[in-house]
């Protein structure tokens, strides 16, 4: 069975020019030991999917789905209460800027202990061990003066980390990490990702990791969930999906970016000809249609949902044959 | 012989900051002894951790903060000495952050003459140049008189590039120029870029911390660590045979869309 499972999820957000549609009917599993990769750019829906897992969406977004699940347990059913006892402990998250999301005025000894007690029956001290084995494990050093210091007073790859501490300290089934790399140089994003892999395998750690960056998906993931526009458009086996992308977004997605020793160098890339649709008002038929250069007149009528071999499932008329350029 | 467009010689950058509460001063030394030439035609990378100094070399490349020792030359010019109308002539920068660098309360269309204003041109040729810039950089003429709030993140970096090359600077210094933005934009953005050199005949000056873009647009690589250049040589070759322990580890963590390679095997020290 899987850690879990989100069928149908839709997200309005009611506003003044009409309601916006930022989700619209995404489902997915997570398993144990198993990291999705939700990819996509900027306003496609991956951040408020992975908020709205945790019972954190913004108060007046309408959400809705058919089923979202967590270890057998319904979560839409849950109320705040109960959310405050399952999140941190069973379901963690890391959120994608360290600057905001640490509270400045305590020390990171505070901000990990609490985290710690406030679902164990843990001492002072037993918590303090607790952190500090948990920051050497997310490589930071002299994880004992690390504890009398403010969020201030490290760097962000030190501050990121400390983030990843407080979403693993009370060791969770399942991470939700949004962009928690983004803001870090290349060599400490690696060993972050090392850190989950690790645990990944020692603890059968579940991870939903939403970003954009493609590289980080092929090395990282074992399933890809490719969004646009508020949907899902492609999910696919990690190795299936870069050796045969079917949705035309993610092939064009896939060569948007420069490759050391792929692309030559200097050579114009594929860029995506366009901007994202708007998602105010009803919305019809497939969303990159307007983008895409294969598009007919039944993408602007209804979608399609296709299979390419077992679990490799994409939302087009065509077959990637085609709709090759 | 080369023609160098731009000398930086022996760049030293001290910050005096507060060592923390009740403690002295101290003296942080963010660029320390950096020499660089940049060829005219050229496109030269700056890559490196972040602190590593590159944004303060900038800084003091565009002559917007000055150096505690050393000199830039601008054609053999110190640009220290140059009015400041004169040096923005000839150097112009795009910064990172489309969202931070245009000013909300101007419309497209001030922003963009504004170099060509501060230089004392006539209103009705900065018109005529504005919109050539928009033309040239894929802006469509009605957002002349938006506001940057009613655009988008990629519409920005190009009223940014836009404004940056309207006074026909001889070269461009652009700092993390894609960074704030998605992928398919950041293509976009490197495409317009490329054939505005090829254009104009533009030399940049690129800083980034995303090797894979610099190794796609940069004719050679200036690798810094700590404030000092590691190595600086041709692209192809920093990137066939990295010289430094330093620049492979920085090579080695470029996450290529390569699955089945998994992480790369990295042994990393403990911060």
């Amino acid at each position: 069975m899987s850690l879990l499972n989100v069928e149908n999820l839709c997200i309005d957000i009611p506003g003044t020019r009409g309601t916006l549609h930022a989700v619209r009917g995404v489902s997915f599993h997570v398993d144990k030991g198993e990291t999705l990769c939700i990819v996509g750019e900027s306003g496609c829906g991956k951040s408020l999917t992975s908020h709205a897992l945790l019972g954190l969406s913004p108060r007046t977004a309408k959400v809705q789905a058919a089923a979202l699940s967590f270890d057998g347990r319904d979560l839409r059913k849950l109320r705040e209460r109960d959310w405050q006892k399952l999140r941190g402990l069973r379901l963690s998250m890391i959120f994608q800027d360290p600057m905001t999301s640490l509270n400045p005025s305590f020390t990171i000894g505070a901000l990990l202990t609490e985290v710690y007690r406030r679902h164990h029956p843990a001492s002072a001290a037993q918590a303090r061990d607790r952190a500090i084995e948990i920051l050497q494990k997310v490589g930071i050093g002299n994880a004992e003066e690390r504890l009398a210091q403010y969020p201030h007073q490290l760097s962000g790859g030190l501050r990121q980390r400390v983030m990843i501490a407080m979403g693993l300290i009370c060791g969770p089934d399942l991470l939700i990490a949004d962009e928690p790399t983004t803001a870090l140089d290349v060599n400490i994003q690696l060993q972050i990702l090392r850190l989950l892999q690790d645990l990944k395998r020692d603890m059968g750690l579940g991870i939903l990791f939403v970003t954009h960056d493609l590289g980080l998906v092929a090395r990282f993931a074992d399933r890809v969930a490719v969004m646009y526009a508020g949907r899902i458009v492609e999910t696919a086996p990690v190795a299936e999906l870069f050796a045969r992308p079917c949705h035309p977004y993610t092939r064009a997605l896939i060569n948007c970016i420069p490759v050391p020793g792929k692309t030559r160098p200097g050579a114009p890339l594929g860029a995506i000809p366009g901007v994202v649709p708007s998602l105010i008002g009803p919305q019809q038929g497939c969303a990159f249609r307007d983008r895409c250069g294969h598009a007919t007149p039944l993408c602007a009528s209804r979608l399609k949902r296709q299979q390419d071999g077992g679990s490799h499932v994409y939302e087009c008329h065509y077959t990637p044959e085609e709709t090759a350029a | 012989m080369t023609d160098i467009l731009l000398s930086a010689r022996d760049i030293r950058r001290d910050f005096r900051v507060s060592g923390g509460f009740g403690k002295p001063r101290r003296t942080v030394q963010a660029v320390r002894g950096v020499s660089l030439d940049v060829p005219r035609g050229g496109v030269v990378g700056i890559v490196g951790e972040s602190g590593c100094g590159k944004s303060t070399l900038a800084k003091i490349l565009l002559g917007l903060d000055t150096p505690t020792a050393g000199a830039v030359l601008f054609q053999g010019r110190p640009i220290h000495d140059m009015a400041r109308a004169e040096r923005a002539g000839h150097i112009q920068p795009i910064f990172q952050d489309p969202y931070l660098s245009l000013n909300p309360h101007k419309r497209i269309e001030t922003i963009i003459g504004l170099p060509l204003r501060v230089a004392g041109t006539p209103e009705r040729e900065i018109r005529k140049r504005v919109a050539e810039m928009m033309d040239l950089t894929g802006l469509p003429q009605r957002l002349a008189n938006a506001f940057p709030s009613q655009m988008s993140g990629g519409q920005r970096q190009r009223v940014a590039i836009a404004r940056a090359l309207i006074a026909r600077p001889e070269l461009v210094i652009c700092d993390e120029p894609t960074s704030a933005l998605d992928v398919s934009i950041q293509a976009q953005i490197l495409n317009l870029l490329q054939d505005l050199r090829r254009e104009l005949g533009l030399t940049y000056v690129l800083i980034s911390h995303n090797l894979a873009v610099v190794e796609h647009i940069a004719t050679e690589v200036m690798v810094m660590n700590r404030g000092e250049v590691i190595e600086h040589r041709p692209t192809a070759d920093l990137f066939a045979a990295p010289q430094s322990d330093y620049t492979r580890m920085l090579l080695a963590s470029i996450l290529t869309p390569e699955p089945g390679k998994g992480l790369p095997d990295l042994h990393i020290e403990p911060a």
